[in-house]
């Protein structure tokens, strides 16, 4: 009880924390930025970031990115959990594939975009999704490869011979749904959160580069620089990190009510 | 029908290196044997064949009327025996669910097992939140929920301290007696060895079984302290002493 008071505690000012650092460093920025540049001061921001949570076009940009990051990531979750375990069915096949999968994880995702952008078209309303996916599927897939690679250290192998023995050897089906899924799935967690927070990234990145045919908070971010609407520019980076940091909690609310233990 | 091991040899595949060689032994109903052996001698590896998680390079085990769906495997670390996403009640239930024999009296024995084990107020708890003796406690719980036949201890004991290691000697030794299971204990306890065991051996230097073998019937072990306080204990000791110095040069 003593530890669940310290969280909530240590969770209460974490949160009165946030705003005081993004003062400190929207102060920082006014103080280098340019005199010709008209950098706004924090209350500016503070109070345009409480209006724009009202304001119907930032509502509608808000909706296209979390619709296309939850696209994305649940695309990514199954095909790269998929992937995983039908390259990992040999361990002569991973190691076949695996030199690939790094080669691509360490491609910047730019980099695909002329491939996509002819193949679908720029405007395509697809197109955000479908390149958010790539990175994101791969970052599942590896982390899921890595919890099946995992299956082979000695302590794992014990437990799921003993799985064996106390079920009377039933069979491999078996064995995957009552051990080797609890055992892989501390892994398919990290991957699922390293690949939302790439997700977001992308997804805003992909938009502020006015890809797909909606106007999401990138594309926001962007219309606003133009105009030029500083204000709003920085209310909408702090909406951007506020939908990051409740999709995280979310997941660890899920997590932690799916799974009672910790590994 | 004995259990017999009959001119086992193993190799690790990727070595090839020779774990052991020529092993022969044969372990009667109801008997309980203590293996002996420096580290490296193949103690492990052969609970491992007799679980049939390995299989013999060479040679071949029998078990006798025992199954390989009668066997508990009791190991040093007790987390490679229970499941951290299932709390104390449901790893002890987990065999008896997956065999679907979850009946109201091995219910009953479950819930004995916890009682004697002083695990019964911690049923909800999951074994991260149990302490190294209470994990322990429960590993053996697990192991024996399913009334195996033959059970087999690989250094179970390591690393507790010594009243849980007498209360679970104890424990262990009056519940091979109650199920009438023959178990095999792996350790380098000689207490343990001479108390739990009705019989010892040795694996030496050339990774196989010794002809020598200590035969501890003779002790009274119904109460642990008076054995250990008694002659006898004290006459295996160093016989049990003798006979390793020997072996192992």
């Amino acid at each position: 009880m003593d530890r669940f008071k310290n969280n909530i505690k240590s969770a209460f000012f974490g949160i009165l924390l946030l705003p005081i650092l993004l003062a400190t460093f929207f102060s920082i920025l006014r103080y280098f930025s340019p005199s010709t540049i008209k950098f706004p001061t924090v209350s500016e921001i503070y109070s345009d970031f409480i209006i724009s949570l009202v304001d119907l076009e930032v509502l509608k940009a808000i909706f296209s990115t979390a619709k296309n990051v939850f696209i994305s990531v649940i695309a990514s979750i199954f095909l790269g959990t998929i992937l995983s375990f039908i390259l990992n069915i040999n361990k002569k096949l991973w190691t076949l594939v695996e030199p690939t999968v790094d080669f691509l994880r360490s491609v910047p995702i730019t980099f695909f975009i002329p491939a996509f952008a002819i193949i679908l078209g720029n405007f395509s309303p697809n197109i955000i999704w479908i390149l958010a996916v790539i990175p994101s599927t791969l970052i599942v897939l590896v982390n899921v490869a890595y919890g099946i690679k995992e299956l082979e250290k000695d302590d794992k192998q014990s437990r799921l011979h003993n799985y064996q023995l106390l079920s009377g050897n039933k069979g491999r089906w078996n064995l995957f749904r009552k051990v080797k899924i609890y055992e892989i799935l501390p892994h398919f967690i990290s991957g699922f959160k390293i690949a939302l927070s790439y997700a977001i990234v992308i997804v805003t990145v992909l938009e502020y580069m006015m890809m797909g045919d909606e106007i999401g908070l990138g594309r926001l971010v962007n219309d606003e620089m133009d105009k030029p609407n500083y204000v709003r520019v920085y209310s909408l980076i702090i909406i951007v990190g506020l939908i990051g940091y409740i999709f995280n909690i979310l997941i660890d609310k899920l997590t932690k009510s799916f799974l009672k233990y910790e590994w | 029908m004995s259990i017999l091991i009959n001119n086992v040899s193993y190799n690790y595949r990727s070595s090839n290196v020779q774990i052991l060689k020529n092993v022969n032994l044969e372990i009667k109903p109801n008997e309980t044997i203590a293996i002996l052996g420096k580290s490296g001698s193949g103690k492990s590896t052969l609970l491992n064949l007799i679980s049939d998680f390995y299989s013999p390079s060479t040679g071949k085990i029998e078990l006798g009327d025992i199954s390989n769906q009668e066997i508990a495997y009791i190991r040093q670390t007790a987390m490679e025996m229970l499941y951290p996403w299932k709390n104390v009640q449901e790893n002890i239930d987990f065999a008896l669910i997956e065999r679907k024999q979850l009946s109201s009296a091995n219910k009953i024995r479950n819930s004995e097992l916890l009682k004697i084990l002083r695990l019964k107020d911690k049923n909800k708890k999951y074994p991260n939140e149990l302490s190294g003796g209470e994990k322990k406690r429960l590993s053996f719980s697990c192991g024996l929920s399913y009334s195996p036949k033959l059970i087999l201890l690989d250094e179970a004991f390591t690393g507790i301290d010594f009243s849980l290691k007498w209360e679970l000697w104890d424990f262990l030794r009056k519940e091979i007696k109650k199920l009438s299971a023959t178990a095999v204990i792996v350790t380098h306890d000689f207490d343990e060895a001479i108390l739990l065991a009705d019989r010892i051996v040795f694996l030496n230097s050339f990774n196989s079984i010794d002809e020598i073998e200590i035969l501890t019937q003779d002790l009274n072990k119904e109460d642990i302290a008076s054995a250990i306080l008694s002659n006898k204990f004290n006459e295996l000791k160093k016989e049990t002493l003798k006979a390793y110095n020997k072996i192992n040069g």
